[in-house]
């Protein structure tokens, strides 16, 4: 009788397990071949067929390459076709190109010629043109790229641009796009911040993020197994943030135990980037017990000073062209995050953050000038002209980074 | 009823493999760079081989034999991976003629830790391996046990169903972190304590200041708009951590942000045959839908209190670790109905969460909805909610859109232990 019960509970277990995993979403079926192709990721490390000429198979650091001054893709245009296309390139005019005036790059779809653009800054852009539909008459369509300038590199190779991606897309999927309604966004919450302002004197304010920061609730925070010092709202911000920009690479310093860069893992690893990378330092080496965790993978620890020249070189080669996203947390001396903003900062995409941890502790009252007076000093400076204070990011108000979520503008 | 009890074992166990199957498939297209366990059968980057003793094997699960061997590969040295951990079924019909069954392994011809099973089912076997029989590269596992049963049609000698075997630091053993997840519960619930030792008026400025944040209108996870709030999402995740759920249920999608963040939360080590399940009777999760993380997520679209939408959802977390999240919408009636529906499929230790029932506006502080209050109060005292009590502990960051609602049922009583013993 219960031999027969304990297996019909198998039974039923292993019913249960089937019949929950069968009636997952059936993976979608195959498109039929051949499948239009719309874009093309130079990042990638195989070639694609539809880089015509000019683009060089090497790749450089990891995930970009380098075009000739001419170059040319052949592109299919968006499925919703009814409707007018736009090409998107996402390229870095070399610093090599620099210092006579600007360069300017010419493209032309299918023969028609599109406005040439002008750079005069070696910085990474996601430019935008609109495509008139009688250019798109041929499908696929040749599009052709140039530069009237470029460069011998040492293997005699002539240089233009560095290039990661083209891309024939609908409005809504433009980057342009995506940064309008982001900008609309913000304004929103400038507007709530305002009126916030109305009804909670900044005094007020101050008293609050004082009080709540001495509940006693901060030494009892805890991701999975390991005990990470950070305030829960600020990660739901920071897991925001990592969604909107999507960053290639996280740069943390301070990386204690380990559980905020876990932390940060996940929440690529939610969004599918399973090719970016946390990279974390810290002075002392107590993470190894994080290290025991599977998304630890995803984890690049550094051991030294967050200051080493040596160490802050290496990350910023590894950074290099990528989006990237910076938080430092380790000593919160002002004259040490005053450093690290300075050596970390220039490796911010534009678009993306620098976040300054604890400028709560000097804003609400602390006694020693700390990381809120770093921020104040960095933005007076000329390094600092890139970057302005993100309010809205401050919405729930107890925050520890209050003033210290800085935000590299994109060039105008 | 023996014959019975044969086809339903037999029944229990074509199931199992189709269910083991469906969820490795599941498993291996969320995790895009490879598995996350490592050494899981036929998955790629599984670094072991089977010497003997096993039967048949499936893409993501093997029959042993009542012997077993198999190699693998450890870290090099100076790396600590000095536990082996396996994920196996103990088979019904193993317990058709014995009460117990002795599993006895030695690494490299070195004695481990022994283990008795006196129930089927599925369970951790985890083994420190002294240094001395690390020496040896792959490392050799024999595994004996006591007794085995023979397949009714093919006659065989099967043992165990063996799902994954890994060797890991012991930080990465699943005792380690219940034992973690032990410590973090302490220290929730003495915080949760000093926070009521509060001076009142400081708790109340506090709350008050919770409630009119600006932020609460935009709460969404990833671009997905949801109701509850960080920290309670932050908790549940760790209860998550904690219970190690392969359902989580969510009664009242809305737009499915919530159901995002627990499929995320799911994302990491373990979970890999763990899936959310959400109801609502109206669909509007078209835009979470798009997100990779729903790949976990099985939405029902129907009212949670219908006898379809139960049944379906019994069926689906049957015999599965199970947690529930019963989102409150205004209606106490609807609201206890729902708990009471639900609240039978939560596993022992595990939560029910009693949600969004603060209301009272913007000026007051956090409070209750009357309605919602007396609406589990009554739960509580019903015979289905006497397996229940209040969790307080998981109120600890004061801001708590769900007051009260915490509810951890009752632990197993003393006797079963359906994880084995150790010897």
């Amino acid at each position: 009788m219960t031999r027969s019960r304990a297996a019909s509970l198998l039974c039923a277990f292993a019913l249960a397990l089937g019949a929950c995993a069968c009636k997952k979403p059936a993976p979608r079926a195959a498109e039929p071949v051949p499948e239009p192709v719309s874009a093309v990721d130079w990042t990638k490390a195989s070639r694609s067929p539809r880089t015509l000429e000019g683009v060089y198979d090497a790749t450089g650091g990891d995930g970009w390459r380098w075009a000739a001054p001419k170059f040319a893709v052949l592109l299919d245009p968006p499925e919703k076709a009814a409707r007018p296309a736009f090409l998107e390139l996402d390229f870095l005019p070399p610093q090599e190109l620099m210092g006579e005036g600007a360069v300017t790059l010419r493209v032309s779809v299918n023969g028609v010629p599109l406005a040439s653009k002008q750079y005069s800054k070696s910085e990474r852009r996601q430019e935008t043109w609109e495509v008139p539909a009688a250019a798109l008459a041929k499908a696929p369509a040749r599009i052709e790229f140039e530069t009237d300038r470029s460069f011998r590199a040492p293997n005699g190779d002539a240089r233009g641009l560095i290039v990661l991606r083209a891309e024939l897309k609908v409005l809504e999927d433009t980057q342009a796009f995506k940064d309008d309604a982001l900008r609309r966004a913000r304004e929103a919450y400038r507007k709530i911040l305002e009126s916030r302002q109305e009804q909670m004197p900044p005094g007020k304010q101050h008293g609050l993020i004082r009080l709540f920061h001495d509940t006693p609730v901060w030494k009892s925070t805890w991701f999975h197994g390991e005990r990470i010092v950070k305030n829960p709202l600020d990660l739901w911000v920071v897991e925001q943030l990592i969604h909107e920009i999507r960053p290639r690479y996280i740069v943390e310093t301070g990386t204690l135990r380990g559980g905020s860069a876990l932390f940060f893992a996940q929440a690529l690893y939610g969004l599918a980037l399973t090719d970016s990378r946390v990279l974390t330092v810290d002075i002392g080496n107590y993470c190894q017990a994080a290290e025991a965790h599977p998304l630890w993978r995803f984890v690049r620890f550094f051991h030294g000073s967050s200051t080493d020249p040596r160490i802050v070189a290496e990350i910023a080669e590894l950074t290099r062209g990528h989006s990237t996203l910076v938080t430092l947390d380790s000593d919160h001396s002002m004259k040490h995050v005053l450093n690290e903003l300075r050596m970390y900062a220039p490796l911010v995409s534009p678009g993306s953050y620098i976040i300054v941890e604890d400028t709560h502790m000097d804003g609400a009252g602390g006694d020693q000038p700390g990381p809120l007076a770093a921020v104040d000093q960095f933005l007076r400076e000329d390094a600092g002209k890139d970057f302005e204070r993100d309010l809205r990011l401050e919405s729930f108000i107890m925050s520890w980074n209050t003033g210290g979520w800085l935000r590299r503008k994109k060039s105008p | 009823m023996c014959a019975n009890s044969k086809w339903a074992g037999a029944l229990g166990l074509a199931l199992l493999v189709a269910g083991l199957c469906a969820c490795a498939r599941q498993a291996a297209t969320l995790a895009e760079s490879g598995p996350i366990a490592e050494a899981s059968f036929g998955k790629p980057g599984s670094r072991m081989r089977l010497d003997s003793g096993f039967v048949f094997c499936n893409p993501s699960w093997c029959m042993t034999s009542r012997v077993f061997r198999f190699s693998m590969e450890a870290p090099p040295q100076g790396e600590e991976a000095t536990y082996l951990e396996l994920d196996i079924v103990a088979p019904a019909e193993l317990f058709e003629a014995h009460n117990a069954v002795t599993l006895t392994g030695r690494a490299n011809g070195v004695e481990l830790e022994r283990r008795t099973y006196r129930a089927p089912g599925r369970s951790v076997y985890a083994a420190h391996i002294p240094a001395p029989a690390l020496r040896n590269r792959p490392v050799t596992f024999e595994f004996e046990l006591d007794k085995s049963f023979r397949n009714w049609e093919t006659g065989k000698t099967h043992g165990l169903v063996m799902v994954s075997a890994s060797l890991k630091p012991y930080e990465a053993t699943l005792e380690h972190q219940s034992a973690q997840a032990a410590r973090a519960r302490e220290e929730y619930a003495k915080a949760a304590e000093a926070v009521r030792k509060m001076p009142p008026g400081a708790l109340r400025d506090l709350g008050q200041a919770f409630r009119r944040l600006p932020a609460w209108d935009g709460v969404r996870f990833q671009g997905i708009e949801t109701r509850h709030n960080p920290f309670d999402l932050w908790m549940t995740q760790q209860i998550i951590f904690e219970v190690r759920p392969e359902c989580v249920i969510e009664i009242g999608t809305g737009r499915g942000g919530a159901a995002l963040y627990y499929s995320r939360a799911l994302s990491a080590a373990g979970f890999e045959n763990s899936s959310v399940i959400t109801v609502d009777g109206e669909d509007r999760t078209e835009e979470a839908a798009k997100r990779p993380m729903w790949g976990r997520v099985l939405f029902i679209q129907g009212d949670p209190l219908s006898r379809t939408a139960a049944e379906r959802v019994s069926e689906l977390a049957r015999g599965r670790p199970s947690m529930v999240v019963v989102n409150y919408d205004g209606n106490a009636e609807r609201f206890l109905g729902a708990m009471r529906t639900y609240a039978p499929l939560v596993s022992e230790g595990s939560y029910l969460i009693a949600a969004l029932t603060h209301v009272g506006g913007k000026s007051a502080g956090i409070v209750p909805d009357p309605a919602a209050r007396a609406a589990l109060e009554r739960f509580l005292r019903e015979p289905a909610g006497q397996a229940f009590a209040a969790d307080p502990s998981r109120e600890m960051y004061l801001a708590t859109w769900n007051p009260g609602g915490w509810l951890r049922r009752h632990a197993a009583a003393a006797g079963a232990n359906p994880k084995g013993e150790s010897q």
